[in-house]
C-alpha cells in the first residue's frame, strides 16, 4: 500500500499500537453491545474507537481502512441515535467489518498480500443505513448577484445613523477547501464581533443550512477600517483572495477597541498530565535480564561475605560489610519484585479475546451461553500469559461444543434455556488460579471408563479401579477425545492433552471435576512468572542439577538395597507403588566419580502429566530461586534440560527439562525397550 | 518559542500533531481528554489549542465551553472528522477560533495554528 506523504516507520508503529487497541476494544464491545443494547457508554465508546479508527487510518494513507470505518460508524451513529435497533443481524455485520478491518490490518504488514475487497462488507454495513446525501459534496452555485432587501437596507441606514462604514467584501475560497459552508460560516461569524452583517450570498441562514459556495460576499458595517477587516478575516483558513471595497460614503466613527483582557490565572493544580508510559517489550526483557544478573551476583556477594564473617568473626571492617551486603541485597529483592510487577499483565488482554470465540461457537452450534469474566484484572507475567490463550480456547470450545446442552435439551432436563460459562481468575500464594465453570451435561465418568478401556489407555483392570474423580481426568490422557463424533468445532483428534501438556510445559497443573447432568469445571493452577523459578539443587555424579520445584512431589533417603530391578529396569517401591528409577548420570551420560558414596542414597519424586519418576541423586543441597537463561543460543534445543542457571558462588547449573525426562522414559518403556534407562543420548554436562 | 496544546484520545493523532509541529518549532503540550486539557491549559498556559471534538466523557464541545470559562481570550481550533459540519459551526458559535478537517494535512495544522497565534 502507499502511505501518505510524511509517514514514518515509528509513526506506523504508532499507528499499529493503537489500531490494535481500537481493533480488540470493538472486538469485546460489539459482543457486549448484543446484550446490552441500551448501554449509551458503551455505545459511545464503539462509537469512539470507530471514529478513532477511520481518522487514524485516513491520516496514514489507509483508505480502505477508513471507508470500512467509516461505514462502520455509520451503522453505529444511527443505533445511537435509535434510529437502528440492535438484531443480531446487525451485531454480525459489525463483526463481519471487524473481521475485514483486521485483515486489512494485516494486509499493511504483509507487502505481498493480496489487496482484500471491502464492497461486500460496505454494502453489508450500509444497508442499514438509509441513503443520505453528504451536504459538504453539495455542487457549488455561483450568485448572480448580492441584492439587499428592505430589512437589510433598513439595517444599512441605522449603521449608518450610528455613524458606522459599510464595506463590500468578496472572498474566493481555497479550491481544496473541505467545507465551504463551514469556512463561510467562520468568516460571517468573525466579521459579526466588529461589524453588523448587512447581508451575505450566500445567505448567513442558506450557510447554516449547508449551501456552500467558494465566492462569498458580504456586506457589513462597521466603525473599524479596511485594515481591522482584513486583520479578522486573516484569521481565518483556506482563504484564497479578499476584495475589500467602500460599499457606500458614510462619516468614519471614533474607534472603539475592545480590550481583550487576560484573564487571570487560576490556581495551579498538581495534577500529572499521564500516568502511564508505553514501553518496548523488548527493554522491559534486557531490564528484566539486567535484575536477573544483579541478583546472581547479589547472590554471590551474600555467599561472599558468609565466608568472611566466618572466616574473620569480629573484624569491624567485615561486620560493617555484611551489614551493607545485607542491605544491598534487600533493595535487589525488591528491585527484582518491582521488574517483575512491570512485566505483569492483566489476564484479561486474553480473557478479552473469548467472548467473541465463545458467541460465534454458540450460534454455529444453536446453543444459548452466556459467557461470565471474573478476575480480569488479575495480573500474571508475560512469559505466561502468551501460552495460556490456546489452552484455555481449547477448554472454551469444549465446553461450548460438548458442556452445553441444546435449548430444548436443557429446558427438558430442567434447566434454564441458556447455559452459563464462567471463567475466572484469581491470585492463590505465588500461582494464579483460573477456572472454566460450566452448567452443561458434565463428564459421566462411566463413559469415560468405557471410552479408556476401548482405546487401550489402560488396562481394563486399572481403568475399572479408579475411582470417579479420577476416570474422568482421564480426559486429559493423550489421544482421548471426548466427542461423541467429529464436530467442525472440536474433535478434530486433538484432546485435552494438549492442554494439559502446554500447562505442565509451563510448570502448572490442570484438573477437572464434574458432576454428571449439573456441570464441569477445569482449575489451571499457574506460576506467576517464567523468569525466575524456585528449584532444588542436587548433586550427582559430582555435578549440580537444578529441580524446578513445581515438578517434585517429594525428596527422601533410599538405600541402595531399596533398589529393586524389573526387566532390566531399576524400580523402587514408593508409597506401595512402583516407582520407576532415573540416574541423571547415566541418562546424560556423565562420568561417575571415584569414591563416591553409594549406598546412601536420594530420590526426588518428580511427576509431569500424571506419571511419577524417581530420579536418583546423590546428595540434596538446598532450595533456591533461580534466574533462568535459556540455553538455545549455545547448543540448541536440548532434551531433558530446560536451560541454566547461575549460582551464588558464580556455578553453573542446569535445569532439568522434567517433562521431557518422564516423556522419554514412558516412550521407552512402551517401545519394550529393555536395556537399561538411557534416556537422552546427546551428553550434555558441565565439568569442573 | 510559542506552545501548542494538542487535545486528542487518539493517540496516533496526537503524536503525528505533535510530532509535526514540533519539527516546525513549536513546543507542544499534550492531551487526552478534556479534563486534561484544562488543566494543563491552567499550568502550560500554551499560545493556541488543537482540540478534538470526539473525546470521552467530555467531548470537545464540552471543553471548548470549560475553556473559554478559564480564559475567555483561548485560541482553540478544532479538530474534527468528516461529517461533524453542525458540532464545527456550533464550535464556532461558542468562540472557537478556527477548524481543521481530518484527515489534514500537514501545512493546514501550521496553517491553523500560525493564523491563531498570529
Amino acid at each position: 500500500m502507499d502511505l501518505a506523504a510524511g509517514i514514518t516507520p515509528e509513526d506506523l508503529d504508532l499507528f499499529f499500537q493503537e489500531a490494535d487497541e481500537q481493533l480488540q476494544l470493538l472486538d469485546e464491545d460489539i459482543i457486549r453491545l448484543e446484550k446490552e443494547a441500551n448501554n449509551p457508554e458503551l455505545m459511545q465508546e464503539i462509537f469512539r474507537a470507530a471514529h478513532t479508527l477511520k481518522g487514524s487510518s485516513a491520516m496514514v494513507g489507509y483508505q480502505r481502512l477508513s471507508d470500512l470505518a467509516h461505514a462502520m460508524e455509520n451503522v453505529l451513529d444511527h443505533v445511537r441515535k435509535n434510529a437502528l435497533a440492535v438484531s443480531p443481524s446487525v451485531i454480525d455485520a459489525l463483526l463481519h467489518g471487524l473481521d475485514i478491518m483486521r485483515s486489512l490490518r494485516q494486509e499493511m504488514v504483509s507487502p505481498d498480500a493480496k489487496p482484500m475487497d471491502i464492497a461486500d462488507a460496505v454494502a453489508e454495513l450500509s444497508a442499514f443505513v438509509k441513503s443520505k446525501s453528504e451536504p459538504s459534496k453539495q455542487s457549488v452555485e455561483q450568485p448572480s448577484a448580492l441584492i439587499l432587501d428592505a430589512e437589510a437596507k433598513a439595517k444599512l441606514e441605522n449603521a449608518g445613523k450610528e455613524g458606522k462604514q459599510a464595506y463590500f467584501i468578496k472572498i474566493t475560497l481555497d479550491k481544496q477547501c473541505t467545507w465551504a459552508a463551514v469556512r463561510s460560516f467562520q468568516i460571517i461569524n468573525g466579521l459579526s464581533s466588529i461589524a453588523d452583517i448587512i447581508a451575505s450570498l450566500p445567505s448567513p441562514q442558506e450557510i447554516e443550512e449547508g449551501k456552500s459556495s467558494n465566492l462569498l460576499e458580504i456586506v457589513i458595517a462597521c466603525s473599524l477600517g479596511e485594515e481591522d477587516i482584513r486583520k479578522i478575516l486573516a484569521e481565518v483558513s483556506e482563504v484564497e483572495n479578499i476584495e475589500i471595497s467602500v460599499f457606500k460614503s458614510e462619516k468614519p466613527a471614533e474607534l472603539a477597541k475592545a480590550a481583550v483582557s487576560d484573564s487571570p490565572a487560576p490556581g495551579r493544580e498538581d495534577n500529572k498530565l499521564s500516568h502511564t508510559v508505553r514501553i518496548d517489550v523488548n527493554r522491559l526483557d534486557t531490564l528484566m535480564e539486567q535484575v536477573g544478573e544483579l541478583v546472581i551476583n547479589r547472590n554471590q556477594i551474600s555467599q561472599l561475605g558468609k565466608m568472611l564473617a566466618e572466616k574473620y568473626h569480629d573484624d569491624e571492617i567485615i561486620i560493617t560489610f555484611t551489614d551493607s551486603v545485607s542491605q544491598i541485597a534487600k533493595i535487589v529483592s525488591t528491585l527484582q519484585q518491582d521488574v517483575m510487577s512491570i512485566r505483569l499483565l492483566p489476564v484479561e488482554i486474553v480473557f478479552n479475546t473469548l467472548p467473541r470465540l465463545v458467541r460465534d461457537i454458540a450460534r454455529k452450534e444453536n446453543k444459548k451461553v452466556e459467557f461470565i469474566i471474573e478476575g480480569q484484572e488479575t495480573e500474571v507475567d508475560r512469559s505466561v500469559i502468551e501460552h495460556i490463550k490456546d489452552p484455555l480456547i481449547h477448554m472454551l470450545r469444549n465446553s461450548v461444543d460438548h458442556g452445553i446442552e441444546t435449548p430444548e435439551e436443557r429446558v427438558s432436563s430442567g434447566k434454564p434455556e441458556t447455559g452459563t460459562i464462567r471463567l475466572s481468575a484469581v491470585h492463590e500464594q505465588d500461582n494464579i488460579v483460573i477456572t472454566l465453570e460450566d452448567d452443561g451435561k458434565g463428564i459421566d465418568p462411566e463413559a469415560i471408563r468405557k471410552a479408556a478401556i476401548k482405546k487401550n489407555i489402560d488396562s481394563a483392570e486399572t481403568i475399572s479401579k479408579l475411582t470417579d474423580s479420577e476416570a474422568v481426568n482421564l480426559v486429559f490422557g493423550s489421544g482421548f477425545s471426548m466427542a461423541k463424533e467429529v464436530t467442525e468445532v472440536s474433535g478434530r483428534g486433538v484432546g485435552l492433552d494438549v492442554v494439559k501438556t502446554n500447562i505442565e510445559v509451563l510448570g502448572g497443573a490442570v484438573s477437572v471435576e464434574s458432576v454428571p447432568g449439573k456441570g464441569t469445571k477445569f482449575t489451571l493452577t499457574l506460576p506467576l512468572t517464567l523468569a525466575i523459578i524456585p528449584a532444588l539443587l542436587i548433586k550427582t555424579g559430582g555435578t549440580i542439577c537444578a529441580v524446578p520445584l513445581s515438578c517434585i512431589v517429594e525428596a527422601d533417603k533410599l538405600e541402595a538395597k531399596d533398589i529393586q530391578t524389573v526387566r532390566g529396569r531399576e524400580v523402587s517401591l514408593f508409597r506401595d507403588n512402583v516407582l520407576p528409577l532415573l540416574r541423571l548420570d547415566e541418562v546424560f551420560g556423565w562420568k561417575a566419580v571415584e569414591n563416591r558414596n553409594t549406598e546412601n542414597l536420594h530420590v526426588v519424586v518428580v511427576r509431569f502429566s500424571g506419571t511419577q519418576v524417581g530420579l536418583v541423586v546423590d546428595e540434596l543441597l538446598e532450595q533456591q530461586e533461580l534466574v533462568v537463561k535459556s540455553l538455545d543460543h549455545f547448543v540448541g534445543a536440548s532434551n531433558g534440560i530446560t536451560g541454566a542457571s547461575i549460582l551464588g558462588d558464580g556455578r553453573v547449573v542446569l535445569i532439568l527439562d522434567v517433562a521431557s525426562l518422564i516423556r522419554s522414559t514412558i516412550s521407552e518403556r512402551q517401545n519394550g525397550n529393555n536395556k537399561k534407562t538411557k534416556v537422552v543420548s546427546s551428553k550434555i554436562g558441565i565439568k569442573y | 518559542m510559542a506552545t501548542v496544546m494538542i487535545v486528542d484520545d487518539a493517540m496516533f493523532m496526537r503524536k503525528k500533531c505533535a510530532q509535526v509541529l514540533s519539527q516546525n518549532g513549536y513546543a507542544v503540550v499534550e492531551a487526552s481528554s478534556g479534563a486534561e486539557a484544562l488543566t494543563a491549559y491552567q499550568q502550560e498556559k500554551p499560545d493556541c489549542v488543537l482540540l478534538d471534538i470526539t473525546m470521552p466523557d467530555m467531548d470537545g464541545i464540552e471543553a471548548l465551553k470549560e475553556l473559554l470559562k478559564v480564559d475567555p481570550g483561548a485560541k482553540v481550533s478544532m479538530c474534527s472528522a468528516m461529517g461533524q459540519q453542525g458540532m464545527v459551526i456550533e464550535a464556532l458559535k461558542l468562540g472557537a477560533k478556527d477548524f481543521v478537517v481530518k484527515p489534514f494535512d500537514v501545512t493546514r495544522v501550521i496553517g491553523a495554528v500560525k493564523k491563531m497565534i498570529g
